[in-house]
């Protein structure tokens, strides 16, 4: 180990360095497995993780579902309400099949969703870990810019950045990935703000223990639990996110089956042909409230102030 | 789901009637979007044209229902016989909203405004319709308080129905000095109805004109109002708000049908929705490619399905109602192997990627996305990988509407619609195709260019016989058709959706609306 130093602090340190609870960076594999055990004892998070699996599992599988082609309609057989033969959720205004759409559809929004928050998050977490850690200059800086960013609505920012890069499904991931930084920097810099204090990392300070490896060690295997929290819930967010830019034009663009430009393109037909719209907005329903559930019982498990329940 | 509509829709009304207990009576029309201006001379789209036509006059007009040509502030006129000059008689005792007598003076201003650069209040707007309507004008003579004389460059065969063009209508001079550019917020003309208020993103009111000269017309009050979403444009005439529209979804249009309380009138409109090609690009370069796509699109599915008839198949470019119209032309029928025969003749045996620009929306677009949809899916069946790229409107024709030093700019493919203006087939053949027509000149959006087409639209235009404009027409036609430089999907049908306490209301092809004969019986 190349921080010697830390067994030598360690003894005239009132807590040790495993000290935060919960924190994943020194959960052993068993304890994990019963992690999961205890995580879906509650009912309702169990069907919310058994929604979400199942959806999950049918956008992987997608190509091998046998569904027809989700882009190419039949004109002919347009707007056939649910259970039409060959149409078991019936079909949209260009004849498409609305399984097969909703289906590739959640390939493309869980993914959206997913990236967006991911790229938030990596985004964010390091700015604002770096941020709270090193203080200073930097911070005021680097502060100052993510209340600007702050200062506008999450929607026009993302729009701002969407009318700057165009439109397109791969630039409004962008845009809302942005609009999402300032959430995970926020929470990132409290939570090395709080850390930069803590005696293991002062420990691992005086042992000259490298500014990065610190961060990336002690700063953020301590904070991982908060943004791992924040980010299951903001999934559900970004799903939601995306969708409302497609509904605005600005999203996927046709014949690409997404939730948002179906639930979109469906509002035309609302009063002829509600199933349309209903479909795509059942399933992000479905998404973001299975979404919302687990974020809530990951943070329940992951608080420690609610430890045991 | 009905009894409950019906309930929603009579607590409308109940509350309508009581927020607007007003005497008299009006008609409240539901508009696609906001007017962008009420200066008659800069109108460009038919949100602004709908709404302003009802306040001007010019020296003569449509007749209802029709393009054939009637008097207006003009009594009578006459021709010379070299077909140059133009002597109008104008009509005494007319006045406009203001109080400004109807004269000589008035029209030259009216048009010179437009057209000479150095007139005085020639920057009290932008004028896109002058270098058509009025640029063949070469001079501008008041021979005496009623009479005016003009004089054209060449021969001209369509003057006098440009001249019944919006642009050509008569406005009051004192009106435009006293305002200048603000005129377009405070329009004054001597129509049937005259201006009362607008209110930006709510509501345009007009009164009736009770001094307008062919009488004044019984319904008291217009109020013009944009509701951009169809939906609630179809809601708000279900619950009461609005008493007439147009642009309804045509997939709810049978359930209106059945229902009594709505009246239908339809129109074969002067339009035509296409899809340009840019010819200066590759593949489009290459007629066969065009052709391909033609015959790779079931158009006539379009027509039938997405539109649910309230548009007819575009056999060729010009609609029927334009006099001129041959159906002696190259057919393309829905044929995807004859398309793929095509595309490998030009060198595309495996197809071939394009974009493809389409409007979010716009005036006589239809259903543009359903319908860039419905194109993209059927060239995807010949190997044509289509990428749909949509836009707002506005940013939409700045996009397509550019000179052709710019021409890269614009994509290989994209959607078009154009409403004649003047029921004359050089309103579409000469104005969208000539090589003569690129923007800024006109809307040859597409660049093409053909000399022989452009020789035969231009003897077409300044010929002043008939037969001999009708058999060059035809011939243009036919050449068009054969190269098909772009490819007409349908001609819209209007319809107009409205109260059935609404009686004699008769849309006109050039897509205006009238309401000077139009009378609201009580329900």
């Amino acid at each position: 180990m190349t921080t010697r130093g830390i067994p030598r602090a360690a003894p005239g340190a009132t807590q040790p360095a495993s000290a935060p609870p919960g924190s994943p960076a020194e959960t052993p594999a068993g304890k994990r497995r019963s992690f999961w055990r205890v995580f879906l004892r509650e009912p309702v998070a169990a069907v919310a993780f058994g929604v979400l699996a199942l959806i999950v599992l049918a956008a992987l599988l997608a190509p091998w579902l046998g569904l027809p082609d989700p882009t190419r309609g039949s004109l002919v057989d347009r707007l056939k309400p649910p259970l039409t033969p060959g149409y078991p959720l019936g079909t949209d205004e260009f004849g498409r099949d609305l399984l097969s759409r909703v289906v590739w559809g959640a390939r493309v929004s869980l993914g959206v969703g997913f990236l967006a928050v991911a790229i938030a998050a990596a985004a964010g977490v390091a700015l604002g870990l770096v941020s709270g850690y090193l203080g200073g200059r930097f911070d005021f800086w680097a502060q100052r810019f993510i209340d600007l960013l702050l200062a506008f609505p999450y929607i026009l920012l993302a729009l701002m950045v969407v009318a700057i890069l165009g439109p397109g499904l791969l630039n409004t991931m962008l845009a809302i990935a942005i609009a999402g930084i300032p959430y995970y920097v926020r929470i990132a810099r409290a939570s090395a703000l709080a850390l930069r204090e803590r005696e293991f990392v002062e420990a691992a300070e005086a042992a000259g223990a490298s500014t990065g490896w610190i961060l990336v060690k002690h700063v953020l295997s301590n904070s991982l639990s908060p943004i791992l929290v924040a980010a299951t819930l903001d999934v559900g967010f970004m799903i939601m996110a995306a969708a409302g830019m497609s509904f605005l034009g600005l999203g996927a663009q046709p014949p690409l089956a997404e939730w948002g430009v179906m639930l979109s393109n469906g509002r035309q037909y609302l009063r002829v042909a509600p199933w349309v719209s209903l479909v795509p907005g059942a399933m992000i329903f479905l998404v973001v409230l299975a979404l919302n559930l687990l974020g809530d019982r990951v943070r329940d498990l992951l608080d420690p102030r609610m430890v045991g329940r | 789901m009905r009894g409950f509509t019906k309930g929603i829709a009579t607590l409308g009304l109940l509350a309508l009637g009581w927020a607007l207990a007003q005497p008299g009576s009006q008609i409240v029309i539901g508009l696609q979007a906001e007017p962008t201006t009420l200066d008659v001379a800069q109108l460009s789209d038919y949100n602004s044209s709908r709404t302003a036509m009802g306040m001007y006059e010019g020296l003569v007009r449509f007749a209802d229902g029709s393009t054939d040509i009637e008097p207006g502030l003009a009594e009578s006129w006459e021709v010379s016989d070299d077909g140059l000059t133009y002597t109008f008689h104008l009509r005494e005792g007319v006045t406009f909203h203001d109080g400004t007598p109807v004269n000589a003076e008035a029209v030259e201003f009216s048009f010179l405004r437009q057209i000479d650069p150095e007139h005085p209040y020639h920057d009290t707007g932008e004028f896109p319709y002058a270098e058509f309507t009025l640029g063949n004008i070469e001079t501008i003579e008041v021979v005496d308080d009623m009479t005016v004389r003009i004089t054209l460059g060449e021969t001209f065969a369509p003057f006098l129905a440009n001249l019944a063009m919006h642009a050509a209508a008569i406005v009051s001079p004192t009106a435009v000095m006293e305002h200048g550019r603000d005129f377009s917020e405070n329009p004054v003309g001597a129509g049937p109805y005259r201006f009362v208020s607008w209110r930006r993103g709510v509501e345009v009111v007009l009164e009736r004109n009770p001094d307008y000269w062919r009488g004044a017309p019984q319904v008291e009050r217009l109020i013009f109002r944009p509701i951009i979403e169809d939906q609630a444009r179809l809601a708000a005439l279900e619950a009461g708000e609005i008493d007439l529209a147009v642009n309804l979804p045509p997939d709810d249009l049978p359930r209106l049908r059945d229902d009594a309380r709505f009246t239908f009138a339809e129109q074969a409109g002067m339009h035509t929705w296409y899809v340009v090609f840019n010819v200066t690009k590759e593949p489009f370069d290459d007629a066969r490619v065009r052709q391909a796509v033609a015959h790779a699109v079931d158009r006539d599915a379009i027509v039938q399905a997405i539109l649910g008839g309230t548009g007819v198949l575009a056999k060729n470019f010009l609609p029927p109602v334009v006099w001129g119209y041959t159906e002696d032309v190259t057919e393309y029928p829905y044929d995807p192997e004859r398309a793929r025969e095509l595309l490998a003749e030009a060198g595309y045996p495996n197809g071939f990627e394009v974009e493809f620009w389409v409007p979010e929306s716009g005036s006589g677009m239809q259903q543009p996305v359903a319908m860039g949809t419905v194109i993209q899916d059927f060239l995807s069946r010949v190997g044509i990988r289509v990428t749909i790229q949509q836009f707002e409107w506005g940013t939409y024709l700045d996009r397509v509407i550019v000179p052709v030093e710019n021409a890269a700019s614009v994509p290989a493919m994209f959607e078009m619609s154009w409403i004649g203006d003047n029921g004359d087939p050089d309103n579409f053949l000469y104005i969208l195709l000539s090589g003569d027509q690129f923007p800024n000149n006109g809307f040859n959006l597409g660049y093409y260019d053909d000399d022989e087409v452009d020789e035969l639209l231009r003897r077409a235009r300044t010929s002043l016989d008939e037969a001999e404009r009708l058999a060059l027409y035809e011939e243009a036609q036919r050449l068009i058709m054969a190269d098909l430089p772009v490819m007409p999907v349908d001609h819209e049908t209007q319809t107009v959706v409205m109260r059935s306490s609404i009686q004699g209301f008769v849309p006109h092809p050039t897509g205006v609306f009238r309401f000077e004969k139009v009378e609201v019986t009580n329900p």
